[in-house]
């Protein structure tokens, strides 16, 4: 694991001293040090604010706001922020609502040392992990994608490639999903304009003359094979994935805009004399 | 497309919805359709694989969607479909077809779902399911969500 110089820098918001202390003993002081402790939602923010920490460990009851509002507020300060949530209850419901504010981690209390110690490191070296995980899948998509669209399209056509930033994908016509199960999860958007859509299917059909369904049906299935070699081609080299693929859904409109909070996703930009074709390719979580 | 495909969705949205502040969950109206399912404003889509295979679109009006989101968040006030709001109903979403995972499998029909995809848009269309697919309407306390069930063994 690639760490910066220096130890990760912890954020303790709890307003117990019994857990803090329990939280000090079960950290190892190789890695990290403690750079500040808050004993409210309040003086948790101002005090990520003012120090910057690495990682938070972040109590559920705190005396004036909640731990889920008191992260709220860190993230929408700094949506980098890597909070570890910490409850005498750990259930689907409290996941459910801190993921939904962006808590990375969730452990149940009594702290202890491994949970603790492995919830910290994984939130701090999400980053690594994710990069090294889509430069290698990107390359098994884009050559499905391009073989594919060669022979599809009886086309060539210039790709740009790179790690796609934030949680949205915006279409202006028609985008195909093809969700990813198995040891990840994730999904394939493939989007182009309607215009495109119609040109890359007459080529496909060899015929001018071909409906809406056609072109829809028609790049469904294009997007049906590219994912399905791309996720094959993963299968083979990394066993245990065992991805699977669900049928595509069709969605067309004038502008449409995807939203999938927690992927990691990868973008292709194919431009061809037909037009431009765009695959998106994203999976959750970091591990 | 069978009609037992729908139980373990209203089933799963029952369990579910009270745990995130909501009073009741009824029945409204069901039928089968094919073609496409015309956004109510707000659709979500889930994937499944596995022993039941096709996907499952969430349809809500984007004031339903803020008021869910606003209950899920404990009543804080939701104005506009923000990314805080689109990342409640994402998951709301993901924990309904878990839950319906679950009731599958007590049917003896593993399977997986694939992370939720929410879309936003002025009048936009999505297909499903290339055969005919079963919409029904449920009534979360005074609130309206559609759920298009494309699915098959």
């Amino acid at each position: 694991m690639v760490l910066d110089l220096g130890k990760i820098r912890l954020l303790i918001v709890d307003d117990s001293p019994l857990s803090q202390r329990m939280i000090r003993e079960a950290l190892d002081p190789e890695w990290v040090e403690v750079c500040g402790t808050a004993l409210t939602g309040g003086e948790g923010i101002e005090l990520y604010r003012s120090l910057h920490p690495d990682v938070v460990t972040m109590d559920l009851t705190l005396p004036d706001i909640d731990g889920l509002a008191c992260s709220r507020e860190i993230i929408l300060q700094d949506a980098g922020a890597k909070i570890v949530m910490l409850s005498a209850i750990k259930d689907e419901i409290l996941v459910a609502r801190g993921t939904s504010v962006g808590v990375r981690a969730f452990l149940q209390k009594p702290v202890k040392k491994e949970p603790l110690m492995m919830a910290i490191m994984r939130v701090c070296s999400q980053t690594d992990t994710v990069a090294e995980w889509q430069s290698q899948y990107l390359q098994f998509f884009l050559e499905a994608f391009q073989s594919n669209f060669k022979e599809m399209a009886h086309a060539s056509c210039t790709i740009e490639s790179g790690l796609e930033s934030g949680a949205h994908y915006t279409s202006q016509g028609i985008a195909i999903i093809v969700g990813i199960t198995g040891h990840r999860h994730g999904r394939v958007i493939l989007a182009c304009d309607k215009e495109t859509a119609t040109r890359f299917m007459q080529r496909v059909f060899k015929s001018e003359d071909i409906s809406q369904n056609e072109v829809l049906n028609g790049l469904a299935e294009f997007a049906n094979i590219v994912a399905g070699h791309g996720v094959s081609q993963i299968n083979n080299e990394y066993r245990g994935m065992e991805f699977r693929l669900t049928p595509p859904s069709i969605l067309f409109g004038t502008a449409l805009s995807i939203y999938n909070p927690n992927l990691n996703s990868v973008l292709i930009r194919a431009e061809s004399e037909l037009g431009v074709i765009e695959m998106s390719v994203g999976f959750a979580g970091g591990e | 497309m069978d009609v037992k495909m729908i139980n373990p969705f209203v089933d799963a949205l029952s369990t579910i919805m009270p745990q995130l502040g909501f009073q009741s969950v009824k029945r409204g109206n069901m039928s089968v359709k094919d073609q496409y399912v015309n956004s109510l404003g707000v659709t979500i889509i889930v994937g499944m694989t596995m022993a039941v295979k096709g996907n499952i679109a969430y349809n809500m009006s984007e004031e339903t969607a803020k008021q869910v989101a606003s209950t899920m968040m404990m009543g804080m006030p939701v104005t506009q479909m923000d990314d805080m709001a689109q990342s409640a109903i994402s998951e709301m979403t993901n924990m309904v077809t878990a839950n319906a995972a679950t009731n599958f499998e007590k049917m003896g029909l593993t399977v997986d779902i694939s992370p939720p995809s929410l879309i936003v848009g002025p009048e936009f269309k999505a297909k499903v399911s290339n055969t005919k697919f079963l919409s029904i309407e449920l009534l979360v306390d005074s609130l309206v969500i559609e759920m298009n069930i494309g699915l098959g063994t």
